[in-house]
């Protein structure tokens, strides 16, 4: 208590506020009210409190306020100020009375009921566990209001006034409620019992329930009633259970783990560790860790920065983070020998907290990771590298997944392909490549699944996505995962340019190797710089007649290239020369002579031109020859151009296009053109073309070699139209392979020629008389040949009828005739056939010897296949063989005739045998300048040489015709249908030596017929 | 009658000799008769044979005219180197050339020539007048 003026200052204070103000102990009292040693908040309290008072205290009114301030650093303290007026004699307030209570005990035992009495309900309704008030009998009082939207909320309302072991869900099991009973009973003892019962939930699933029964005692010390409280500890143990088997998981990783695993405390003891590597010799050693701080494992303790990092990291797990960090240690390697490493130790450190969320202990896990680190060092760098070569690569680069599936690919392969990223996701990569090798691709696939493949290279044409088709080359590069193809990279690099350079190149080089070899000249190549020959070609060393490169080294180079290991000064020059030559042209050329060892001089050409600054390439040609050519050409061509341009006869020279190149003048008169119109016609242009002009033909001939010379009379026009007879000459001019190079014409007009023969014939008529013997001959000749065709025409039928009626008489009068009569028919029969034979071979050959050819184009191969067959029966009898050699696809002959020939050479090689032996005829024929030379050739009797220029004759005959049959006809027929053609026939034979008949068919026959 | 000691025919063909013997025979004027087919064999017959002691001279040779290998003028080449002899050579023949026929006339050692067939009066008459 206090007496303040009115205006605050204090006059008297009492004990008990000086007791409770320490402070104010020595006050000097002349200070005002809050102005008291005591808090910022108190002071501005009491002075706000003390002017509010005024106002009332003035008016004899009491003031009274609560306000809670801060005694001390500790407790708040609730105090009540009463402030009371003082009156003085005149009844006028003249000084106030202050009064302070502390009422905090009063306030605090206030809020503590009133707290108590919400949380108890707040506890008792809201709890999640049941809580009830139970009677000393067990008779329920009160409950919590548990599962309020229970469907069986209503129906535990009933409870009340029950017995708690009626409750549904208990009361259905006997041994429950016999258990409830009793557990009720004891606690209305005075005794705490707790149980555990079972019990269906809502959903009727089997529940396990936690009670506690608690008896409340009265002031009497009995028990009033009893709060039973129920919980649901199903979900409990079952995690109970986990965490058990998780506690066993646990162990077993902790002892089993390759890692290192230590259970330390808060300050890093170990108190347990995992038991690492059993094979370390340390092992034991290890085991005497326990009990001592981590970072004295020895292989950690000889690091102090490792040890000074794991102090630290140990610190700041105890203070609950997860730490992991990684160390130089020595670590042990298993392998032959024991060995410590200096490596890379990994850890990490978890925090595992208690209850309380307090650090309990730290779980330590180890691992040694320096290969893992080396691993992930070149990997990075790898993967760097891989991801640079990836993208910035010019290859297309490409992976695919194990079902060869593009998984990605650069932006060189999108170049390349035309395909994107986003086209080529999912190909297969094979299948893009072209659908015709997917067979092979395929394969391939099975290949690199089946076996470890390292890698696979190919070439090979690639479908664009525009279309364009280009050549790739393709690197497939399988990556395998414990002997499984996982992946793969391929690499595609388009390779159409640099094919085709190759081939390009290739064939350069083909084609320099060619041209360096193949060419007529010496070839050898210097450098310059180096002062050295870099390669000669073989012509060169055949040019200097030598037979190796050593030998011309040794004998032949001074000749050859002069300047080669010549003295220095000799050298220089030649070089300069040269290179001062190649200035102004692009051709160096040299000639000059030298004489050989054996006094033959012999003259060089050389020709050099720039390869390179370095490199020169030198032709050298032995030119001796061609000089003196050279000198007889210009002769030549002298005594040649005379001839060409005075000749009186027309001279022309053409190509093989008819073309005209050089023209004399006596053609140009003979035509009527002058030189120049001349030269731009063609053969064909100058000739009247007959209906049955085939000098085309004779001209293709000659073209091909077949035909050197042709002599023809045509008709030919002049520049008027007039038309003229001539006879042409044509030769060919031929190179060495050869091969046609020009034609030269001589063309002779033969207008006058012809005008005398029709002179000539006047006179001839004249002296018609002196020949009347010749033509009478000839006549009689003609006749002969005449009598004979008509005469065997007009025989044939006569002797037909003898042959039918010897032949009746035969079968019909056989019996009836003696041996001398069937003798004499015998003879009249073999007599009539012999006649109509000879007939038919006569008429043949007065058909042969008929003028009238019948040219024609003939394949002779199927001519005498045909004879072969007509000769069939022949053959057989006689086993003959025929042989038909290379003949050639056609010839221009007498179908008929070559017939005839054939048959009777062939028939003739079949029949002159030998008794018993076989004929083996071969007929070949062989292409000569002029025609072609046919042989027929047989292996049978021969014919003596005294006897074979009888054998062409007709009628001739070299046997009795007991012997061997014929006519006599036969070869004369030959030699008939050859002269005919124009060819010869003779024979080449001995006795009993076979025989071979050869006749010549000659190319221009045709000329002539 | 007067029978012929010898008669030789050389000729090629076998139905010509054959008919020629047949006539021979049937006539009955010859002793004994000789047939060549070929000239060769002939004149190896008279080369072996005209100069033993029992070599009967023939009365006739009937030479045919165109033979193979050898004909009428190769035999008589030969038979013109062998020793001389009674017997006269006639040629027996169907050809009618001119030619052959000068060629006959002209060759003394032939004694006349008779165109085929043989007949039996021919024989007769030439042992009639001989």
């Amino acid at each position: 208590m206090g007496l303040f003026s009115l205006d605050g200052t204090i006059e008297e204070l009492n004990k008990p506020i000086l007791e409770n103000v320490p402070k104010i102990k020595h006050i000097d009292f002349n200070i005002k009210l809050w102005d008291l040693p005591l808090s910022e908040g108190f002071k501005k309290f009491v002075k706000q409190s003390f002017k509010a008072c005024l106002k009332k205290v003035l008016n004899g009114e009491v003031y009274q306020s609560t306000a809670k301030y801060a005694l001390n650093e500790q407790e708040d303290v609730y105090l009540e100020i009463v402030f009371s007026p003082v009156f003085n004699e005149n009844k006028k307030v003249f000084k106030v009375l202050g009064e302070a209570r502390n009422i905090t005990e009063q306030i605090n035992s206030k809020n503590l009921i009133e707290n108590s009495e919400k949380r108890f309900k707040a506890l008792f309704y809201n709890a999640e566990n049941l809580i009830v008030r139970l009677s000393p009998d067990g008779r329920v009082i009160a409950h919590s209001k548990i599962q309020i939207g229970a469907s069986n909320y209503n129906q535990v309302k009933k409870y009340l006034g029950k017995n708690i072991w009626e409750l549904s869900g208990v009361f259905k099991n006997k041994k429950t409620q016999t258990q409830l009973k009793q557990d009720v009973e004891k606690a209305a003892k005075g005794n705490l019992v707790s149980g555990v019962i079972f019990s269906k939930g809502t959903n009727y699933t089997s529940l396990q329930f936690a009670y506690t029964l608690k008896p409340i005692f009265n002031d009497n010390q009995t028990v009033e009633w009893i709060l039973g409280e129920v919980k649901d500890i199903t979900e409990y143990v079952k995690t109970q259970y986990q965490l058990l088997e998780n506690e066993k998981k646990f162990r077993a990783i902790f002892y089993n783990s390759e890692n290192y695993i230590a259970r330390l405390d808060v300050k890093g003891i170990v108190l347990e560790h995992s038991r690492v590597n059993k094979e370390n010799p340390n092992f034991r050693t290890v085991k005497q860790y326990i009990g001592k701080p981590l970072w004295e494992f020895s292989g950690i303790l000889e690091y102090p920065k490792s040890v000074a990092k794991l102090k630290k990291d140990i610190k700041a797990c105890a203070a609950g983070k997860v730490v992991s960090n990684q160390i130089e240690a020595y670590i042990y390697k298993l392998g032959n020998d024991f060995e410590y490493k200096t490596g890379l130790l990994f850890y990490s450190l978890k925090p595992v907290f208690n209850k309380n969320k307090k650090v309990e202990w730290i779980l330590a896990e180890a691992k040694d990771i320096t290969e893992l680190e080396k691993a992930k060092n070149e990997l990075t760098i790898s993967l760097d590298k891989y991801q640079k070569l990836f993208e910035n690569n010019l290859v297309g680069i490409l992976t695919v997944d194990e079902n060869f599936k593009l998984i990605e690919c650069n932006n060189a392969y999108e170049k390349i392909t035309g395909y994107s990223q986003k086209d080529a996701i999912g190909f297969n990569y094979f299948k893009i490549i072209d659908d015709e090798e997917i067979q092979e691709a395929k394969l391939n696939e099975q290949k690199i699944k089946n076996s470890k493949v390292k890698s696979l290279q190919f070439k090979r044409t690639f479908n664009k996505k525009n279309g364009d088709k280009i050549y790739v080359h393709i690197y497939f590069k399988p990556i395998y995962y414990k002997n499984k193809f996982k992946s793969a990279v391929v690499t595609i690099a388009d390779i159409t340019e640099l094919e085709n350079k190759r081939k390009a190149l290739k064939q350069s080089e083909e084609l320099y190797k060619a041209v360096f070899e193949g060419v007529n000249d010496g070839l050898y190549v210097y450098n310059v710089k180096k002062n050295e020959l870099v390669t000669l070609n073989k012509k060169l060393l055949k040019v200097a007649k030598v037979k190796s490169k050593s030998q011309f080294l040794k004998e032949a180079y001074q000749m050859y290239i002069p300047f080669l290991k010549g003295k220095n000064k000799h050298k220089i020059n030649w070089i300069k020369k040269i290179e001062e030559r190649l200035k102004q042209q692009k051709i160096a050329k040299f000639d000059y002579s030298f004489v050989r060892k054996n006094g033959v001089l012999i003259d060089i050409s050389t020709s050099t031109i720039k390869l390179s600054d370095e490199l020169s390439l030198t032709a050298v040609t032995d030119v001796t020859e061609t000089k003196k050519a050279q000198n007889a050409l210009l002769e030549s061509e002298i005594r040649y151009r005379s001839l060409f341009e005075n000749n009186v006869t027309g001279l022309a020279l053409g190509n093989k296009y008819g073309q005209l190149l050089q023209v004399n003048e006596a053609l140009c008169n003979m035509f009527g053109y002058s030189k120049e119109e001349m030269l731009q016609l063609k053969h064909q242009h100058l000739a009247v073309k007959g209906k049955y002009d085939l000098s085309y033909l004779y001209f293709k001939d000659m073209i091909e070699g077949k035909v050197e010379k042709i002599s023809i009379t045509k008709q030919f026009i002049k520049k008027s139209g007039e038309i003229f007879y001539a006879i042409i000459n044509v030769s060919g001019i031929y190179n060495e392979q050869n091969q046609f190079l020009y034609n030269i014409t001589s063309i002779l007009d033969i207008s006058e020629l012809k005008h005398l023969e029709h002179e000539l014939k006047e006179k001839q008529i004249e002296l018609a008389d002196k020949v009347v013997e010749l033509e009478k001959y000839i006549e009689s000749n003609l006749e002969l040949e005449n009598f004979a065709f008509i005469a065997s025409h007009d025989l044939k039928s006569p002797t037909q009828t003898i042959i039918n009626f010897s032949n009746l008489l035969a079968q019909k009068a056989a019996g009836k005739l003696d041996e001398q009569e069937q003798h004499f028919l015998k003879f009249i029969i073999e007599g009539s056939n012999r006649l109509q034979n000879t007939i038919r071979d006569l008429l043949n050959f007065s058909l042969a010897n008929n003028n009238t050819l019948n040219i024609e184009k003939i394949n002779l191969k199927h001519l005498i296949n045909d004879i072969v067959k007509d000769l069939n029966s022949v053959i057989i009898k006689n086993k003959a063989t025929i042989k038909i050699e290379e003949l050639p696809h056609y010839n221009w002959v007498d179908k008929g005739l070559y017939k005839g020939l054939f048959l009777n050479l062939i028939s003739n090689a079949i029949k002159f045998q030998k008794k018993g032996s076989q004929a083996i005829v071969t007929i070949t024929c062989k292409k000569k300048q002029t025609g072609f030379l046919f042989a027929v050739k047989d292996n049978g009797i021969g014919i003596p040489k005294k006897s074979q220029h009888k054998i062409f004759g007709i009628f001739k005959r070299l046997h009795n015709l007991s012997e061997y049959e014929g006519t006599g006809i036969g070869l004369a027929l030959c030699k008939k249908v050859v002269e005919k053609h124009k060819g010869k026939i003779w024979i080449e034979s001995a006795k009993g030596k076979g025989a071979t008949f050869y006749f010549t068919l000659p190319i221009n026959l045709m000329k002539d017929v | 009658m007067k029978k012929f000691k010898r008669l030789i025919f050389i000729d090629d063909r076998e139905a010509d000799n054959y008919y020629n013997k047949y006539i021979v025979d049937n006539a009955n004027l010859c002793e004994s008769y000789l047939f060549f087919d070929k000239v060769k064999n002939a004149i190896q017959y008279f080369k072996k044979n005209t100069l033993k002691p029992n070599f009967i001279i023939p009365d006739l040779i009937f030479l045919d005219l165109v033979m193979p290998e050898m004909d009428c003028w190769d035999f008589l080449k030969e038979y013109a180197t062998l020793p001389k002899m009674k017997t006269k050579i006639i040629i027996l023949t169907t050809s009618e050339n001119p030619n052959d026929i000068k060629k006959i006339n002209a060759n003394t050692l032939i004694h006349g020539y008779v165109k085929k067939p043989l007949s039996e009066g021919y024989l007769k008459s030439w042992l009639k007048n001989s």
